[in-house]
């Protein structure tokens, strides 16, 4: 008698029970029996795999499974699971680690493994590991399809950037995908050089783009934006990320958002802003003339207090005042702030007459009955779209009787 | 609330409210497809699903009927198998035969929380073991050849040493 299991579960209700397993998993998984081992054989499971230096060589699972399924890999992430920090214990030797992960890379250059989009993340260089970035590259530069490159908390010399935005340019520079985000600065000078001005405007089809506000009030990073939209007139988003490690930025000047708003008339400008409470850590933006700033989303993953949250109403608010007049799509993302904040929803709601959107993540009260039909009415008149995701603490009412 | 009557696979009728059933989203997309929403004292056959399946599904829909809308999956996070509710855990503490059907009704009914749920359960009984430790949990034969067996074989030694 068979097991139900392996004779009469359809593959892809395998495939469903496998998505949530890590790869320690399914590499046992894959040795069960024939129809496990094809269950496994599903692009689904494949399409994006993310590589940690430091926990994925220590075994032979990830080199192996992955390496038979190789083709189905569409999005490949390489980076550190514990961002190595000086003379960090590692589980192996360095020399032994670098010379497995470059055994790794060599195997994805000689299957030909073409993926679209690429990320590095979390890495702090050390000398023995730029072996590692050397290879990386060359296996980037036999990329014809990548569109994506995503460079997220690194810590490296120019050496190793050039070499990295030399080959995503690989054969077809058709990259329409930027993002380069670190959450501390520890500025790399590379961004405030000719070279990365120079890459950034080798990138002739990009549609999106993301950077960190610090990258972008570089001399000359605007300019060759507004270069390239005068002559391709590809670039559709430009992310602008700003967070905690942001205060001390420079101004851009006025006269370069005026100049924005003339030369990028199609590009959506957005703010990403991360835990930011107070508008003190705001001022630059405050201080600069008006920016023709499209959306804006407020993320905050601190506890907050009432103190964070009375200075959150007060920069909420000053963001509004501020770029009212041109916002289109608005999201706050404020699952830990303990204050309702219904008014400057409503505020948005009135004060923004281009608004599309409206995303909140938050404490509502439990009887918003009224502020349901005002965007109801504005859905219907304006096709405002309001989106309030369920919270966890439905009711701001434990909260109202504390603080009274 | 409207009701309506589910038909099991071997003919027993359960009386559902509407809002219940409709979190199957083959039986939403049934009775909008059919218009079946009118008066009309309708039954809706669901031939794949027996009536103890179909028992504790409902049981399952009726107590998760005002859950907000599973969140849109979010392809940078890892899918995690340790947040299933402490109520979902006793409702899905049943023998394998259970649990599979369970599966495969939410599959075909197409109720996402449910799938989800049942497959991390079946994912938890994976993790961690061998794979002759699998076998022995599913009841599953090892099918593999002996050539394959050696394959495998090799292909580990080959990574021991590399």
């Amino acid at each position: 008698m068979g097991s139900i299991w392996q004779d009469s579960i359809p593959l892809e209700l395998i495939s469903e029970i496998f998505k949530y397993l890590p790869r320690k998993d399914l590499y046992s998984c894959y040795h069960v029996c024939e129809r496990w081992k094809r269950a496994l054989d599903n692009a689904e499971l494949w399409t994006k795999v993310t590589i940690y230096v430091d926990r994925d060589f220590v075994e032979k699972t990830t080199s192996t499974l992955t390496s038979h399924f190789f083709r189905h890999i569409k999005t490949l992430e390489f980076g550190w699971h514990t961002p190595l920090v000086h003379n960090r214990w590692l589980p192996l030797r360095v020399h032994d680690l670098t010379k497995k992960v470059v055994h790794y890379i060599f195997c994805l250059i000689e299957d030909n493994v073409q993926i679209s989009s690429f990320k590095l993340f979390d890495w702090f260089e050390l000398y023995p590991f730029r072996k590692i970035i050397y290879h990386l590259a060359r296996f980037l530069k036999y990329q014809t399809k990548l569109r994506k490159l995503t460079l997220h908390n690194l810590v490296l010399p120019k050496s190793e950037y050039v070499k990295i935005f030399e080959s995503s340019i690989g054969l077809n520079n058709c990259l329409t995908y930027f993002e380069v985000h670190n959450y501390f600065y520890n500025f790399d000078p590379i961004f405030d050089s000719d070279m990365f001005v120079t890459y950034l405007s080798r990138l002739r089809r990009l549609k999106v783009l993301k950077l960190d506000y610090i990258i972008l009030s570089k001399n000359g990073v605007m300019d060759v934006i507004f270069e390239s939209e005068q002559q391709e007139k590809t670039l559709e988003l430009l992310e602008v990320i700003i967070d905690d490690t942001d205060i001390r930025s420079e101004v851009i000047p006025s006269v370069k958002w005026r100049e924005f708003k003339k030369l990028c008339p199609y590009v959506h400008l957005s703010f990403v802003i991360k835990n930011i409470c107070y508008y003190e850590q705001l001022e630059f933006i405050f201080m600069m003339g008006e920016i023709p700033l499209n959306s804006f989303s407020l993320v905050s993953g601190y506890k907050h207090n009432q103190s964070r949250s009375r200075n959150l109403r007060l920069t909420l608010t000053k963001m509004v005042e501020k770029c009212y007049k041109t916002l289109e799509y608005v999201k706050l993302d404020l699952r830990n702030n303990k204050e309702n904040l219904e008014s400057i929803l409503l505020r948005i709601i009135y004060q923004c007459a281009r608004l599309k959107r409206l995303v909140f993540d938050g404490i509502i009260h439990e009887n918003m009955e009224l502020f349901y039909e005002i965007c109801l009415y504005h859905e219907s008149a304006r096709g405002l779209s309001v989106k309030i995701l369920p919270h966890k603490y439905k009711s701001l009412m434990n909260i109202v009787h504390i603080y009274a | 609330m409207p009701n309506i009557k589910l038909q099991s696979s071997d003919g027993e009728t359960f009386e559902v409210d509407v809002e219940i059933a409709k979190c199957s989203v083959t039986i939403k997309t049934m009775l909008e497809d059919l218009g079946m929403d009118d008066e009309e004292e309708e039954v809706v056959p669901l031939p794949n699903v027996n009536s103890a399946i179909l028992r504790k599904v409902i049981h399952w829909a009726t107590y998760h009927k005002d859950d907000p809308p599973p969140p849109e999956d979010d392809e940078n996070k890892e899918k995690r198998t340790d947040d299933i509710s402490s109520w979902d855990a006793d409702f899905l503490k049943v023998d394998q035969g259970t649990l599979f059907e369970l599966i495969l009704a939410a599959n075909y009914l197409d109720i996402k929380g449910l799938l989800d749920v049942t497959c991390k359960t079946v994912a938890n009984m994976i993790k961690g073991k061998a794979p002759e430790e699998i076998r022995k949990t599913f009841n599953i034969k090892n099918d593999f050849t002996a050539s394959e067996e050696e394959q495998v074989r090799k292909e580990n030694e080959w990574c021991e040493e590399k």
